[in-house]
């Protein structure tokens, strides 16, 4: 049986992840609210994103610099997008992007490179430790939904999670809120895959869709090139037309 | 923590110009709506009104004041709306903004020209002070449309309200007698636009994205008090055609709130 | 020296005014509300009921009705404030215009409020682990819709449980109870009237585990007895106010739970 663990509870050593619990002279605690599953694995329940390395996140543009942009990622530190890592794009402010998170300083200054803009959607926002059972394993579960709704989806890390609007959003929506208030049930998959099923009388078999679709890892937008931007020119093209040297000016 | 409203409203001003809304309702659809009356007893009278997410608190206190010296006949109508720091993550603690002063205001005009309450009976035999009635809206959870929620609150709440008595000049807080005498329903409808397209019962996403607003309230046959905000303009027959519009709504609202 | 007469009937006749104060416990040693000495109020926590808030919490106490909300770790602003090291707690305790038996209060915080929120800010300040998330800010906002007395002490009951609901980390759950004496007995959870017409009024907050005391404040006259009865007392109590903690975050995470505030939760005797 499952049961809520509370701040300041008891733990076992073992069973912590090293941002959810505290230890001191007396023992080891619960820092956060934490959900105790029944093989004892100590799972927390809600919290804050803590920007880690190589984690792509959704954000958005909030200030436009001469070294680059500032993202605002829905977490309590900004991140920067220097100029140099986003030369494909040209952004603007309020665009939304998503993007990999390069470095995380000593003071939390997240850097960020390989953006990706997010056009013509909806945004909503799960809190950032349910975002693994809302891709799945091998992307079970991100993989139903895109198949029953006819949508792209894309899960930034830091919990924001873009629909795109050319299918049935809101029913992704409505599925997606499901998954986050039952993140720990068992079997949920299966069970979403039933709501789904109901819902657009479709046949939903989760090994035909992960048969079918396309990568079991990370699902990325496709890189864009929307810049006219001189730096990517070949040095060798140039406006001028190359001078014949002449014999005259060899010595 | 909420999302930062600069970037959801670029995404949803897209997919309105579409005609489409992020929730998926219809264009004139209302979200769910809940209102649970007497919800703090010390206050003569209060109503809570949840209109999806957005949920807001009216409380009314009954006091003793000087009656204006124009009215000297007439008791006295205040309206209140704070946007405490706990409705929003931009609300900041402090005197109001003047957002919540014109929230304030419209919701006051709606209910004063509805005639909802006789001002006239709040006048006390033999004394120099009338009744006052201070209705103040508490803003618990922003999600857009506070204008129908803070209306359909605090109307509830006036009907539900029961009048202290009053001894010497003072008034008993502990005692609760007659139920406050109502004379209408005043409701409000709130409208937003973008380039053609119109709807209904924004949320705070659709505030963000939208260019035009416009608050019409109206008490049966009424129209009683109307608000346009934001920049962009409406055309004299899509005003005329809101107003019918928000007749019918108000008339549909009466009837499921049973108000 | 001889002690004040601490019957409170005889202090307000040297004022020179003959005022009528009840009795607060009568023969059968019930309060005016009919509880004993040692009886808590009814209690009612109720987890997770605004949409905005990160983390949120409504406490139903005897009459108390209390919001708290928790906006963070965000930003800092200003940015003057924040600090290098460690996350900037700010607590700020208000009470609503309606929320009193009595005519409409004031706007703005009164220094009443402000001592408050200060109290209940340092109550929290070795309990929130601030050093995970320095430079930001963690902003906590408790507003007294309805108010009989204790305030302060529900008020810190459930900004713990809005804490925990946030995840922000915490070293410990607190909660919090007021102890008193009224007509020469040590009593438990003083309403309203008690803590007026009383002999004194003495709130405590402590933490559940590990028993530090966090929140203490007194007035009025007490021997170094009552004191210690009263710590007793409330060591008790606050154990009890605990499970209802524990309660109100469990029925939070169920997939049953809704999201939104009703302000008539179920209380319970404990």
């Amino acid at each position: 049986m499952s049961k809520i663990i509370m701040p300041g509870e008891e733990i076992e050593q073992e069973k912590t992840t090293p941002n959810y619990s505290y230890t001191d002279e007396k023992g080891t605690y619960a820092s956060v609210i934490s959900l105790q599953t029944e093989d004892g694995k100590i799972i927390p329940l809600e919290g804050p994103y803590q920007p880690t390395p190589n984690d792509y996140v959704i954000g958005h543009v909030s200030d436009v610099k001469f070294g680059g942009y500032e993202i605002d990622i829905n977490s309590p530190y900004k991140a920067f997008l220097p100029m140099a890592n986003a030369f494909n794009l040209k952004l603007s402010l309020g665009d939304i992007i998503i993007a990999k998170v390069k470095t995380v300083n000593e003071v939390r200054d997240v850097e960020l490179e390989d953006p990706r803009i997010l056009k013509n959607g909806v945004l909503i926002r799960i809190t950032p430790l349910k975002v693994p059972r809302l891709i799945g394993k091998r992307n079970s579960m991100l993989n139903i939904l895109t198949y029953a709704t006819e949508t792209k989806i894309y899960v930034g890390k830091n919990g924001l999670v873009f629909i795109s609007q050319d299918g049935n959003y809101t029913l992704a929506i409505e599925a997606i809120k499901i998954i986050e208030k039952q993140a720990h049930v068992q079997g949920l998959t299966q069970k979403i895959a039933d709501f789904l099923a109901q819902k657009t009388n479709k046949q939903i078999s989760i090994e035909d869709v992960q048969q079918k679709s396309q990568t079991v890892s990370y699902i990325l937008p496709e890189k864009q090139n929307n810049s006219v931007n001189y730096y990517h020119k070949s040095r060798f093209e140039t406006s001028r037309p190359r001078q014949k040297k002449s014999f005259r000016f060899r010595r | 923590m909420e999302i930062q409203r600069e970037i959801n409203s670029e995404l949803i001003k897209n997919l309105l110009k579409q005609a489409k809304r992020a929730d998926g309702r219809g264009k004139l659809q209302y979200r769910e709506i809940n209102i649970d009356v007497g919800v703090i007893p010390n206050a003569e009278g209060s109503a809570l009104c949840r209109i999806g997410n957005t949920q807001v608190l009216a409380a009314i206190k009954i006091g003793l004041a000087t009656p204006f010296p124009d009215k000297p006949d007439e008791g006295i109508l205040s309206t209140n709306a704070e946007f405490t720091p706990i409705g929003a993550s931009h609300f900041e603690p402090g005197p109001p903004p003047v957002e919540a002063v014109e929230l304030a205001r419209v919701v006051d005009r709606g209910i004063r020209s509805s005639n909802i309450v006789d001002l006239k009976s709040l006048k006390i035999e033999n004394s120099e002070f009338v009744k006052a009635i201070y209705v103040d809206l508490w803003i618990m959870d922003h999600d857009g449309n506070l204008f129908d929620a803070s209306t359909l609150a605090a109307v509830a709440a006036l009907k539900n309200t029961f009048l202290p008595k009053i001894e010497d000049n003072k008034v008993v807080y502990t005692s609760r007698e007659e139920k406050l005498q109502t004379y209408a329903t005043p409701i409000s409808c709130t409208f937003g636009k973008i380039d053609e397209y119109i709807i209904l019962d924004p949320t705070f996403g659709e505030e963000m994205a939208i260019e035009g607003m416009i608050t019409i309230t109206t008490s049966d046959q009424y129209v009683c008090a109307v608000q346009k905000s934001k920049g962009a303009g409406f055309s004299k027959k899509e005003i005329l055609e809101l107003v019918d519009i928000s007749m019918q709504k108000a008339k549909e609202l009466r009837q499921m709130l049973k108000i | 020296m001889k002690p004040l007469d601490q019957d409170k009937k005889n202090l307000l006749d040297l004022e020179g005014e003959k005022m009528e104060t009840p009795k607060l416990i009568d023969e059968n040693g019930k309060r005016l509300d009919g509880r004993a000495i040692d009886e808590l109020r009814p209690i009612g926590i109720k987890a997770r009921v605004l949409n905005n808030a990160d983390g949120s919490a409504f406490i139903r106490w005897g009459k108390n009705k209390i919001l708290v909300a928790v906006y963070g770790p965000r930003e800092c602003i200003p940015k003057h404030e924040a600090s290098p090291y460690k996350a900037q707690l700010r607590c700020r305790y208000t009470m609503t215009p309606f929320c009193s038996l009595e005519e409409h209060g004031k706007a703005g915080p009164s220094r009443r409020s402000l001592e408050l929120s200060k109290i209940i800010s340092e109550t929290f300040e070795k309990i929130v682990i601030a050093e995970n998330f320095p430079k930001t800010a963690i902003d906590v906002y408790i507003d007294v819709l309805q108010s009989d007395g204790g305030t302060r002490c529900a008020a810190v009951t459930a900004t713990s449980v809005a804490l925990a609901d946030a995840g922000i980390p915490l070293k410990d759950m607190v909660a919090a109870v007021a102890v008193g004496k009224i007509e020469n007995k040590i009593v438990l959870d003083l309403s309203k009237d008690e803590d007026n017409y009383g002999q004194s009024d003495n709130p405590i907050a402590m933490s559940i585990r590990d028993e530090q005391i966090l929140l203490y404040q007194m007035d009025g006259l007490l021997t170094k007895e009552e004191v210690e009865k009263g710590l007793e007392l409330a060591t008790d109590a606050i154990k009890k106010i605990a499970k209802l903690q524990l309660e109100a975050l469990q029925e939070a995470y169920l997939p049953t739970h809704d999201k939104f505030l009703d302000m008539n939760i179920e209380q319970k005797k404990i």
